[in-house]
């Protein structure tokens, strides 16, 4: 048995803590606390039972995990729940699975898997995209705009780093000719959180509120946070402060010092990624770590962006903080994956 | 084209971990670092509110302690929108109780346009049996409370209302006016509550309190309670004021005794009055109409202005003792009537005459012939002068709001407002009390104070002291004196007389009954075709006088002003039967 390093073991406990803290701090329900108590350490299991394996074997259960997704995502629309004007998890008896965390990871393996193999670039472009399209599709439609946009983000980057920068290029070119149409696609209220992301007081009472409360308890937060008496998220001025806002919480009650904090955590796992990735030569690998790599950060810079006003309001998770449980246990596949890939990466180096 | 370099790959990951977590930094510096200050004030701003906790009104006492206007607990039922579980069962059982329909609950929750979690009051007031009825049923009520308030109560009913006034709910305008005041805070509308507001109301309270999102209060921070109104002690006894009270009966008048030694009103009774505690609970539109209608809110003793009649004589003989136009042995022949200015003026017993008079006769018998003639001899700037002197024309300062001054008519008067000259006839009416003048019947009763205490006119007052909730004193009135006259001592006596053998005259010296001396006057004023105002004002005993009392009555239906001594007579007999001071 290969032993975590110790500096990301830190990091990921400390993550799991602040998480904790701030559920209970911020005085949520307490069964909400409970159930985050045991994602978290259901995430350390499974991130041990990753280890048990080498994730090259995983090639073999590509195709199944890829239309298991499918499937689930289907079943989302046809049975699944809503919530905030959006339709994303299904329940289960003790639990509301939410798909779509899950498609990001089975993304990056499906992703990885085709553009590691044996075809012609043209080939591995084409059924790379043509994968991609019917899943990304299905969350758009539920409509999570967020996930959607992680998900474009990761298979961007795939292309930018393993097939040729024509591909990547067209992609961006396409994308770019296809706003318009996008626009018109988008639900009034995804529109609505754009025009007020410009201009939060465009609706302080609206759409423009919890970006305006957001603010309000980030800032309060000063240099030292406010801890216990921290109100704007206590009293619940920013909704849902257990959930995507939960850094408005944090920033409130810990203030400057504690936001440094969090992101020096952020930076510590960020930077262990980068350094996995340049360790390996094995492509398959490679694909998984970096695509773990872009989907943590982008969830990162979107979620506190959306928190301190500099993004749009989008219902992405903080990885790690967040409370939920699919998105706790997407971020220890994810992280499990790239422990995987560097704990393994020597044999695979020589094998190669 | 080709691919990205190893290197250049690793160099882009690095440059994007530290641009992406620089921007979040420097964004969290500029929101936590700079302008920390003004989010930490906007987020207080956000949770803290004050709110004012109002006082408990003080009581109003008679003199002895007896309590004219106090706050009994009230049982209010209300509702808490968000709590109630099934609206169609509790309302249907609310509504069986308190004899309000069930849509009518809906409307007043609707048009309170209160947050679902406060408290609606649905009805005032209710009745024992609804507030058992419903605390029995309270386990299947959720959502419905029975809270206890207060509201005003005057146990006397409609008497001394005048004298008391009401509470109402504020305007606009005292919030604007008075930071005190709140939306659902109450105010004195009239006479004493409105004259001593300021002490009766107390202080308030305030408390801080943290709330959520909502608006729920989740903690108290600071809280200061709201200190109790002082209790006001009138100078008036209830005792006495019943007693005025069923003499005016429900004809139209006013009725006052006061003690002439410091000004005290022991009772004030003007008729028709009205029941403070309609307004209370909310008063009709009939009810309100038919008060108007009977002009109930006009406190007749300060505010009714009326000719004085005969009771003005006493001024016209004392100006003209004073000037020397007649001295107390003066005798003048007195016919049934007298030509003025080419009208002829009669005296009240026309046919008949009073012949041979001297001023003491003349003043007991009420001559009016004797008085037009010195009046018209002494002239009208001397009668004015006296009337001035004796403080008519003026308000007394009597602490309630909304005094009237009266008017004593001048030739300067007239030519302004009239657009005439004064004529004889002017004077010889002004002299026999008649013409343009008006006086308040308070007015007159401290005008008779001044002939009792030989000069001296006390200013009337109905604030014997304001106690705090701790029993400190906070205010007493002292006695103050108005106006001091001075007057020539057997010019003085010789009115004395007059009034004294007046007395004699009424009903064979009933107004004595009580057991002393007393000096009296009479007044049939005439105010319109066939209508009369009846005065009779009267002190007792003539030496060391301890009372003062008047009676009017407004279109009176007393065959003549005599017929008023009986009731005098009761009036003092009650004021000496219970030890006055």
């Amino acid at each position: 048995m290969k032993k975590i390093p110790l500096t990301l073991l830190i990091a990921l406990l400390a993550l799991s803590f602040i998480s904790l803290f701030t559920l209970y701090a911020t005085k949520v329900n307490f069964s909400l606390l409970k159930r985050q108590t045991l994602y978290i350490i259901i995430g350390f299991f499974i991130v041990y039972a990753m280890l048990l394996f080498d994730f090259r074997s995983l090639k073999y259960f590509v195709w199944l995990f890829y239309f298991t997704g499918i499937a689930a995502l289907i079943a989302v629309l046809v049975i699944g729940r809503g919530a905030y004007g959006a339709q994303r998890w299904i329940s289960l008896k003790v639990f509301s699975l939410q798909p779509s965390e899950f498609e990001k990871v089975i993304l990056i393996l499906f992703i990885s898997y085709i553009f590691s193999s044996d075809y012609s670039e043209i080939k591995k472009f084409i059924f790379s995209l043509i994968g991609i399209i019917l899943p990304a599709l299905l969350i758009f439609k539920e409509p999570d705009l967020g996930t959607t946009i992680i998900i474009f983000t990761i298979y961007l980057f795939l292309l930018l780093f393993s097939l040729d920068l024509k591909y990547f290029f067209s992609i961006v070119a396409a994308s770019l000719a296809s706003i318009p149409v996008a626009i018109k696609l988008l639900k009034p209220y995804q529109i609505s959180r754009v025009l007020t992301f410009l201009n939060p007081l465009r609706d302080p009472l609206g759409s423009g509120y919890n970006v305006i409360q957001s603010l309000i308890a980030v800032g309060a937060g000063r240099v030292t946070g406010k801890w216990f008496s921290s109100t704007q998220t206590t009293l619940h001025f920013v909704p849902v402060q257990y959930a995507d806002f939960i850094f408005s919480a944090i920033g409130e009650m810990e203030g400057f010092v504690g936001s440094l904090l969090l992101l020096f955590l952020y930076f510590i796992l960020l930077f262990f990624i980068i350094k996995v990735y340049r360790s390996l030569k094995n492509p398959f690998g490679k694909y998984i770590v970096l695509g773990v790599f872009v989907m943590f950060v982008t969830q990162i810079f979107i979620n506190i962006g959306m928190c301190i006003g500099i993004m749009p309001v989008t219902g992405i998770p903080l990885p790690f903080v967040s409370y939920g449980g699919s998105s706790m246990l997407t971020n220890f596949i994810a992280i499990g994956l790239v422990l995987n890939v560097y704990i393994y990466r020597e044999e695979i180096n020589i094998a190669l | 084209m080709k691919k990205l370099n190893e290197e250049t790959k690793i160099r882009l990951l690095y440059t994007i971990v530290i641009i992406l977590i620089g921007i979040l930094i420097l964004r969290l510096f500029y929101l936590q670092v700079l302008n920390g200050a003004y989010y930490f004030e906007q987020s207080e701003n956000n949770s803290i509110r004050i709110e004012t906790l109002q006082p408990v009104r003080g009581k109003i006492l008679d003199r002895n302690g007896v309590v004219l206007a106090e706050n009994l607990p009230s049982y209010d039922l209300e509702i808490v929108p968000e709590d109630v579980k099934d609206e169609k069962k509790e309302f249907a059982f609310l509504s069986s109780v308190i004899g309000i329909p069930e849509e009518k609950i809906e409307d007043t929750i609707k048009q309170a346009k209160l947050p679902s979690y406060a408290h609606i009051k649905i009805k005032r007031n209710l009745t024992k049996k609804e507030v058992i009825r419903i605390k029995e049923h309270l386990i299947d009520l959720p959502g419905v409370y029975v809270s206890l308030t207060s509201y005003r109560y005057y146990p006397f009913k409609s008497i001394a209302s005048e004298i008391l006034g009401f509470v109402g709910p504020v305007t606009k305008e005292d919030i604007e006016k008075d930071s005190f005041y709140q939306p659902s805070s109450i105010i004195g509308k009239q006479g004493i509550e409105a004259e001593y507001e300021k002490l009766l109301r107390g202080k308030n309270g305030k408390t801080e309190v943290q709330v959520d999102a909502s608006g729920r209060v989740r903690k108290v921070l600071y809280s200061l309670p709201a200190e109790p109104g002082d209790n006001i002690y009138l100078t008036i006894d209830i005792r006495l004021q019943k007693e005025l009270e069923k003499l005016v009966g429900n004809r139209k008048g006013v009725a006052i005794l006061l003690n002439p030694n410091n000004g005290e009103i022991l009772a004030m009774v003007s008729h028709p009055a009205f029941d403070p505690n309609l307004f209370v609970k909310g008063i009709s539109q009939k009810e309100l109409n038919k008060l108007y209608s009977e002009n109930a809110f006009i406190n007749r003793a300060i505010q009714g202005q009326y000719p004085s009649g005969s009771t003005f004589k006493p001024i016209t003989l004392l100006a003209a003792l004073n000037k020397g136009t007649v001295t107390s042995k003066t005798v003048i022949y007195c016919r049934n009537s007298i030509v003025i200015g080419g009208r002829r003026f009669r005296d009240w017993i026309y046919p008949s005459s009073f012949g041979y008079q001297n001023p003491v006769q003349a003043l007991a018998n009420s001559s009016d012939v004797f008085f037009y003639t010195i009046g018209l001899k002494t002239g009208v700037e001397e009668i004015v002068k006296y009337a001035k002197l004796f403080g008519l024309g003026e308000r007394t300062g009597i602490d309630l709001p909304a005094e009237n001054a009266g008017l004593i008519p001048t030739p300067q008067w007239k030519k302004e407002n009239v657009g005439e000259d004064w004529y004889p006839g002017d004077t010889a009416n002004l002299s026999i009390g008649q013409g343009y003048l008006l006086v308040t019947p308070l007015q007159i009763a401290i005008m008779y104070e001044g002939i009792a205490e030989d000069g001296v006119e006390y200013k009337p007052h109905l604030l014997l002291k304001a106690v705090s909730p701790e029993g400190k004193v906070v205010k007493e009135f002292k006695k103050q004196i108005r106006l001091e006259i001075k007057l020539n001592k057997e010019n003085i006596e010789t009115v004395k007389d007059g009034l004294e053998e007046a007395v004699d005259k009424m009903y064979g010296g009933i107004i004595k009954a009580y057991g002393g001396s007393a000096c009296a006057k009479t007044g049939t004023a005439e105010v319109g075709k066939d209508k009369v105002d009846h005065w009779l004002v009267a002190f007792a005993p003539r030496k060391n006088p301890k009372v003062v009392g008047l009676l009017f009555f407004e279109h009176s239906d007393f065959p003549s002003s005599h017929s008023l001594a009986p009731l005098m007579s009761d009036a003092f007999k009650k004021f000496f039967s219970i030890g006055g001071e």
